[in-house]
């Protein structure tokens, strides 16, 4: 009315245009947005605005552009459908205005054009919608496009659409930059509420916004009655609305709706898909979102998110509790809904959109991961590849591919490592079965690296040869990929940060662990970094605040780091032994400095490991030199029998598959020049604690000589892991050398120091590139093997053929151990026991009763040293039926064999001569001890659940029942069958050092079995454990974040900015 | 005023180089222990067989000849020995056991194998030797062949198959499973048969002849190959030569070594008649030989001698008697191929015509007492060892047991370098029936053959044997289990030199290939670490 001097030059005459604009607290947009909408080149005709209660000068703002007599008055808690109501009640009765400049007689058409304060339209934006409405006549609601309020370039919204789950979807990707991509005219579901345009009789026909919907929804809900009642809802990509979000990005407060945003937009979400779903649907509906409610939910429990999840119940009872709201609702809908619900259905949004929205957010957090230029145009796929990390990682895995070409294909084994066995399943019932039943049979706790190895196989679709082919072999690309992501904080730029995590990939222990098949090692050094960096983050909090608060600090991280700690010290427990300093040292720093939260978390870090590892954590402690040797403890040679100690200080461990030891004296010499900077000093001095605790668990490991449970004598550790943290410890101190680096060539004035700098830092980029290039050269070494590792003959395997459970004995003569290595002695023979398959992973830590071995030794001494028959008297009592020597190079171990007797040769077989021996041997016989006879059950022979007993016939003598298993109380013989005396257990002895059971004189069918122990209540214990500690390790809610940033939004004028990225789905004025 | 925070690197770098220097200083020696090492264990029971003892006197008898150099009453009185027909129903009888002397017990009436069990000291302490007069035509020809345990490979070499001349092979199963045996013939006109005759079945407890010149007749110079598939077997050879009722010799052939590049024949003995090399390359390479004889003055080779070929898969011959010129000597085949290698001796025919044979084949030097029973001494009949240490000077030891209730004689003796000696036991004892044990005591390896020469006015009679040592001990070495033992190429690489004797007074068997000599052989239960080595 203020404008109706510029009537003359209107352009779309037949039209009637009233702007309708709801205000709250909007004084920082208002003055923007009512300039857009005076300098709209086709101006509108009439304009209301309602102030809800504004406290700041909205409303003088208002009254001061548009007269006091155009801003009505809304209590503040009303809503935007509320305040539009109220502005199109005051001028419903208003005298008709006449289309000024239009034919007489020509239709006039009226519009309503919803606008928010913080909305501001382009100048052509009226014209252009109204445009589109004489093209298009059957258009009630046409909609701009709308794109960001500080950022122009950036899309907001297109038109929207909601989703089977009651979702919002806009299609956008968040910060999707306007190319004009989504451009064009089309029929949409709903249009936003800032902007609209609206016909007023479609208006009143339909009964306006939804006023049960006071804040979200309202805008979807009333695109989907129009499209029910067969109006077209189109969007005008030519009109283009710049919107701030205000109220969705938490920059501005809401008054209209209780406290709780995601109640609220949950509240409405469920109302507007219950009210306008298709009444064939609607319980079909109504259950699925029900269910989604209550997994939602959970969800949001277990992500420790309490308040979410609370507001997502009570918005499901709100809503479901008032079925007569909304069947009201329904009802006052019903009159309008005069199109099918299939013709409306194909404008919302496609099945499976929100899985495919949540696959391109995490890709493309990913591609964030480093990216710090969020303007950077360049294409998806070029800008992951070109990161450096990307490239880093991909270098690294190349040059791993290239190194390990010969151990590609094929079952892993060889070195310290055991053929994994076919899946996933096999590692599960080994870490869960009471008793082992290796060759030799084991009672002892099943290492829990076996679980874990077991979950990473379930999740490598069950293969468990897979995950350790990828744990090993990538061991090196997964390393530096680690110590990439966790070297950020150190390095300063891209370059140095690569230089670190590739020195760090390539030290000789990823190298020597590769080679000497030290799957446990490899695990650590991908570990250590996480480890380390979550120590970091958890227990400085100064570092932690230098980060500028980006990353996850505090509780969750020492959870998270804790229960990677845990994991890496199942794989290897000396990293536990060797952070254990570290983590005392943080808890008396702790305790002095009277800080709780410090003390909490080193207790965390030292307590959870070893707690979740229990009952293995035992074990650990009753046999301490598992710690010193690692997994795979039996095999001895693998490492150097005299490692000097200046090579632990070198980083070189000792053992197959090293460069040469001078090699990273230059990473070292770089460590001891981050001591020596005056700035930021930090991080050399926690990386020489570090290292010199490093350095003196390798001194102590490769000092010591133990002689491991039920496997080799007197082997000397393997400083590997102790390599490791020396290495990642100095490589911490050299980054601050690194960062210098630059400041020291250009300032000082010249002297020896610059080429001496220039000499360093030129042989420290070499140093990684040599390490590779010399793995390359190298390859695996001698040890790693790939190939199919059985090696049973299949007549031994074949369960039919050997009913009586028989085992066999592989004998290895001596021979000389490979170079620079140590074996137990020249003269030792070796021999492994196995029942009916190849050892497998884990076998070699799961080791017999000793008492046991003694026997088979002595059995196997005899053997070799050819006294034949006792010999075989010997083996046969210990259920040993065949024994396989090698065909060629057996040192005239099978001659010796021949001459002794007591054992037949049967057959070759593969690289191998296989031998029977003379006497019946299963793994159950029935002795007479007075007449020293043994014979093989008659019928069966076999221990087990699910086996048949066997059957003992009547005889007038002692007899005994003897398994060829270490005694132990579990051993059960039952008495089966019809006989009265069923379920009686045999009296349990010993013969020979084997379990044996009396056998009745009258005979007796019997059924032998191991009773369960306690296992099953430890596994329960560990996944309690385990459950407790991911849902505490899991990151907080990011709900409490978005508060924290809309608190800090109040005082803080710029933070608009930071909202348009952080546009977020599903909450949204 | 702030310290330099750059000072912090001084007490780093010095608590590095001090714990480096520290652990430098206190390295502790790589990691052997004492269980590595292995256990010599005494063998206190063995059995061996004489392949075809008794016999009636009119056919030629075959007494065993005992000895035992265990001169203490109380290693007899712990001893036993017991002689049992190789029958699965044979009934065992107890032998009695001297201390400190040679006997002879009689066979039963009818000839056939007979297992021979030594129980306690005994066992290391004695030697068994057949010692058999075989009517041929009109003599009684004598033929001496050491007792032995089983075996599952064997070699002989030099008998023929001509017209007349018969090789027996015996082949007896001491075991309780049965045996199988391949036989495979190389000879010098035909092409090899490795697989001669195969899959003899020996059932357990029971002896099998195979006529050897039946599978390859019509050659002059044979040498045959026994291996066991399965079990093992005591093999023997016999072979007698007639020429109608003329006798041309009849002997057990002994066995010798395996194909190897290297072979030592002792026992070339001296004298006159035919003297004769067989050598034998069972490869598909022709091998050439270098044959040097060691007699009493030293050693050299012959012209001529130094390259010999021998065709591959045959057997080719060298005649001796030209180079020893009737000396005793030894002889040292050195070839490019693995070779077999074999010596035969003959008397010069006399006046009727008649002649006899021995045999001697390549063995391994003496690593410890060897004992040679059924010496005949006095009048015409001469025991003799042939003595001969290729290399360096060897000490040896003779111990001459008696036949009567006497001390057993000990005389060290030096056995020149390159050099063989021959003792005559006449010179030492005047006992009627002496036995003999060579042990060595140091220096360098020695070799030694055993030979009895019997004559009277028409005839004469020669038998002899090279000495092997019976293993004293077994080694039980130390025994790791090692779940990575069965996989290929872990942990293996070459196989290993022979394990070192244990640091023992006396030299032990212990770098050969163990017990190729023993049938089963028990020893006092004991674990290997209490076990001592043997005395």
């Amino acid at each position: 009315m203020t404008s109706s001097t510029r009537y003359d030059q209107l352009v779309r005459p037949r039209h009637v245009v009233t702007a309708v604009l709801v205000a709250h607290d909007g004084a920082r947009w208002l003055p923007t947005t009512l300039h857009a909408v005076r300098s709209q080149r086709r101006p509108i005709q009439r304009f209301v605005a309602v102030d809800t209660g504004s406290h700041d000068d909205t409303r003088e703002l208002l009254e001061r552009v548009a007269g006091a007599a155009s801003v009505l008055a809304a209590p503040r808690r009303s809503g935007f459908a509320d305040a539009a109501h109220r502005a199109v009640r005051a001028f419903a009765h208003a005298p008709d205005l006449a289309p000024v400049g239009a034919e007489p007689g020509a239709p006039v058409v009226e519009w309503i054009w919803l606008l928010h304060d913080d909305s501001a339209p382009s100048p052509t934006a009226l014209e252009l919608m109204l445009e589109l409405a004489d093209e298009m006549p059957s258009a009630a609601v046409i909609g701009p496009k709308l794109r960001g309020w500080d950022n122009h370039r950036v899309l907001v919204e297109v038109g929207l659409t909601v989703d089977r789950g009651g979702r919002r979807e806009t299609n956008l990707e968040p910060g999707e930059l306007d190319h004009g991509q989504h451009d064009g005219d089309r029929d949409v579901l709903a249009v936003s509420t800032a902007g609209m345009l609206v016909r007023r009789d479609v208006w009143e026909q339909l009964g306006g916004l939804d006023r049960a919907l006071p804040l979200f929804r309202d805008d979807l809900d009333f695109g989907w009655r129009a499209n029910l009642a067969g109006h077209r809802v189109v969007v005008c990509s030519r009109a283009i609305v710049y919107h701030a979000e205000a109220a969705a990005s938490g920059v501005r407060r809401l008054d209209c709706a209780p406290p709780h945003p995601r109640r609220v937009d949950r509240q409405a979400a469920l109302r507007t898909m219950l009210v306008n779903a298709a009444p064939a649907w609607l319980l079909w509906i109504g259950a699925r979102l029900l269910l989604a409610c209550i997994l939602r939910a959970l969800a949001f429990v277990l992500t420790k998110r309490p308040v979410d999840a609370w507001d997502e119940t009570r918005a499901a009872i709100a809503v479901f509790s008032r079925p007569r709201a909304l069947f009201k609702a329904r009802a006052a809908r019903k009159p309008n809904r005069i199109v099918r619900a299939g013709d409306v259905r194909r404008l919302l949004a496609p099945r499976g959109s929100r899985v495919r929205h949540y696959a391109e957010s995490i890709s493309g957090r990913m591609a964030t991961v480093g990216a710090e230029d969020p303007a950077d145009s360049r294409g998806f796929v070029r800008r992951v590849v070109s990161q450096p990390g990307v490239l880093l990682v991909g270098a690294l895995l190349i040059v791993a591919l290239i190194a390990e070409r010969h151990v590609l294909s094929g079952d892993l084994y060889g070195g310290a490592l055991l053929p994994a066995p076919a899946g996933a399943s096999d590692l599960w019932r080994t870490y869960t079965e009471h008793w082992h039943p290796t060759g030799f049979g084991s009672s002892v706790v099943a290492p829990p690296y076996l679980a874990l190895l077991a979950i990473f196989a379930t999740i490598l679709f069950g293969s468990a040869q897979f995950a350790v082919q990828v744990l090993v072999l990538g061991s090196i690309p997964l390393a530096g990929l680690t110590a990439y992501i966790a070297a950020k904080p150190l390095a300063a730029t891209a370059r140095l940060r690569v230089w670190l995590a590739a020195t760090y990939a390539l030290l000789p222990v990823a190298t020597g662990s590769v080679s000497g098949g030290r799957l446990g090692t490899s695990v650590v050094v991908v570990l250590l970094p996480v480890v380390l960096s979550a120590m970091a983050r958890a227990l400085l909090p100064a570092l932690a605040q230098k980060q500028g608060g980006r990353r996850r600090v505090g509780a969750a991280s020492a959870w998270l780091g804790s229960l990677v700690l845990m994991v890496a010290m199942a794989f290897d427990p000396i990293v536990y032994a060797l952070l254990g300093p570290v983590l005392v040292g943080a808890l008396f720093a702790s305790i002095v400095r009277r800080s709780f939260v410090g003390v909490s978390r080193a207790l965390v870090f030292l307590v959870v490991p070893p707690l979740l590892l229990l009952p293995w954590t035992a074990r650990l402690i009753s046999h301490p030199a598992l710690i010193v040797s690692g997994l795979g403890q039996s095999s001895s040679g693998l490492q150097a029998p005299r490692l000097a100690p200046i090579d632990v200080l070198l980083l070189h461990p000792g053992g197959p598959g090293l460069p040469p030891v001078w090699l990273y004296v230059v990473v070292v010499l770089a460590g001891l020049a981050g001591l020596v900077q005056l700035t930021r000093p930090g991080p050399a001095w926690l990386g020489w604690a570090l290292a010199l605790i490093g350095l003196a668990g390798g001194l102590a490991i490769s000092h010591v000589r133990v002689d491991v449970p039920g496997g080799a004598i007197g082997v000397a550790g393997w400083p590997g892991t102790a390599t490791a943290l020396i290495g990642a410890g100095v490589l911490m101190s050299a980054a601050v050398a690194g960062a210098r680096l630059r400041a020291r060539l250009a300032t000082t004035s010249f002297g020896w120091r610059q080429p001496l700098a220039l000499v360093m830092a030129a042989a420290a980029v070499a140093t990684p590139v040599a390490a590779a290039a010399l793995w390359l050269a190298h390859g695996t070494g001698p040890l790693l093997r790939a190939g199919a590792p059985e090696i049973l003959p299949a007549f031994v395997r074949d369960p039919s053929a050997s009913q009586d459970q028989p085992r066999t004995i592989v004998l290895r003569p001596p021979t000389a151990p490979p170079a620079g290595t140590t074996s137990a002695g020249a003269d030792t023979v070796s021999y492994a026991l196995l029942r009916d398959h190849s050892p497998r992973l884990g076998d070699a830590d799961l080791p017999p009763d000793p008492k046991h071995v003694g026997i088979v030794d002595a059995a196997v001494a005899d053997l070799a040293g050819g006294f034949g028959q006792r010999a075989a008297t010997e083996l046969a009592h210990a259920g040993i039926r065949y024994v396989l020597t090698p065909l060629t190079g057996d040192g005239g171990l099978s001659t010796r064999l021949g001459t002794a007797g007591g054992l037949l040769p049967k057959t070759t077989d593969s690289g191998w001569r296989v031998w029977q021996v003379q006497a019946n041997a299963g793994r159950l016989m029935i002795a007479t001890p007075n007449q020293d006879n043994w014979q093989l059950p008659s019928t069966g022979g076999a221990v087990g659940r699910q086996v048949e007993p066997i059957s003992v016939p009547y005889a007038p003598v002692a007899r005994l029942l003897v398994l060829a298993e270490a005694p132990s109380p579990d051993w059960r013989a039952v008495v089966v069958g019809a006989a009265r005396k069923t379920g009686v257990p045999l009296a349990s002895t010993t013969y020979e050092g084997m379990q044996a059971f009396e056998i009745p004189t009258a005979g007796a069918d019997i059924s032998v079995q191991r009773a369960p122990d306690r296992r099953a209540n430890w596994l329960v214990f560990q996944l309690i454990g385990l459950v407790v500690v991911i849902a505490a390790a899991v990151p907080g809610g990011r709900r409490s974040q978005q508060r924290e940033r809309a608190t800090d939004a109040g005082h803080d004028d710029h933070s608009g900015r930071a909202a348009t990225a952080d546009h977020t789905v599903g909450v949204q004025v | 005023m702030r310290r330099d925070p750059r000072l912090l690197a001084v007490p780093v770098v010095l608590i590095v180089v001090g714990a480096v220097s520290w652990a430098a200083a206190t390295r502790p020696a790589a990691g052997k222990t004492a269980s590595a090492m292995s256990a010599a264990v005494p063998i206190t029971q063995s059995t061996v067989v004489c392949p075809q003892a008794g016999g009636k006197p009119a056919k030629g008898v075959a007494q065993i000849a005992y000895a035992n150099a265990d001169s203490t009453p109380a290693g007899a009185s712990a001893s036993s020995i017991t002689a049992a027909p190789l029958d699965p129903n044979g009934v065992a009888a107890a032998v009695p056991v001297h201390a400190g002397q040679a006997w002879a017990v009689d066979g039963p009436k009818t000839a056939g194998p007979i297992a021979v069990t030594l129980k306690g000291p005994i066992a290391t302490s004695s030697g068994v030797v057949q010692l058999t007069h075989q009517k041929v035509g009109n003599t009684a020809q004598a033929s001496a062949a050491p007792c032995e345990a089983p075996v599952t490979d064997a070699w002989f070499a030099g008998f023929s198959s001509g017209v007349g001349q018969h090789a027996t092979l015996l082949l007896s199963n001491i075991d309780s499973v049965p045996a199988t045996v391949d036989v495979g013939i190389y000879g010098d006109t035909s092409p090899p048969n490795a697989d001669a005759d195969h899959d003899i079945p020996v059932a357990p407890q029971t002896q099998v002849a195979i006529q050897l010149d039946s599978l390859a007749p019509g050659l002059s110079n044979i040498v045959a190959h026994v291996s066991a598939t399965a079990g093992r077997i005591v093999p023997a050879v016999r072979y007698d030569a007639a020429n109608g009722s003329i006798p041309l010799g009849t002997d057990f052939l002994p066995r010798t070594e395996g194909p190897a590049t290297v072979q030592t024949i002792p026992g070339i003995v001296g004298g006159d008649g035919a003297r004769r090399l067989v050598l034998a390359d069972i490869g598909d390479v022709d091998a050439t030989v270098s044959v040097k004889v060691i007699d009493s003055d030293g050693s050299f080779t012959p012209s001529g001698l130094d390259v010999v070929s021998v065709p591959a898969g045959q057997v080719a011959t060298v005649d001796l008697a030209a180079v020893v010129h009737g000396n005793d000597a030894a002889v040292v085949v050195t070839s490019t191929q693995p070779v077999v290698a074999g010596a035969v001796a003959a008397l010069p025919n006399d006046k009727a015509g008649g002649s006899d044979i021995a045999f001697s084949g390549a063995v391994p030097a003496l690593t410890g007492p060897a004992m040679a029973a059924a010496g005949e001494s006095g009048g015409n009949n001469h025991t003799k060892l042939l003595l001969t240490a290729p290399d360096a000077d060897a000490e040896v030891r003779l111990t001459v047991v008696p036949s009567a209730s006497a001390s057993p004689l000990v005389s060290p003796l030096t056995v020149p370098g390159g050099t063989t000696t021959t003792v005559d036991l006449g010179s030492l004892t005047r006992d009627p029936a002496p036995a003999v044990e060579v042990t060595p005591v140091g220096g360098g390896p020695v070799y030694a053959a055993w030979v009895l020469q019997e004559a009277s006015k028409t005839t004469a009679d020669i038998t002899m044997f090279p000495l092997r040592s019976p293993p004293q001990s077994l080694l039980r070495p130390p025994v790791l289990t090692n779940p990575f033992a069965g996989l290929p190429g872990t942990g293996t690489a070459t196989p290993s030199a022979p394990a070192s004797p244990p640091a023992t007074g006396e030299p032990v068997p212990s770098s050969e290939p163990p017990a190729p000599d023993l049938s089963s052989s028990q020893f006092p239960s004991s674990p290997p670490s209490s076990s001592q080595p043997s005395p």
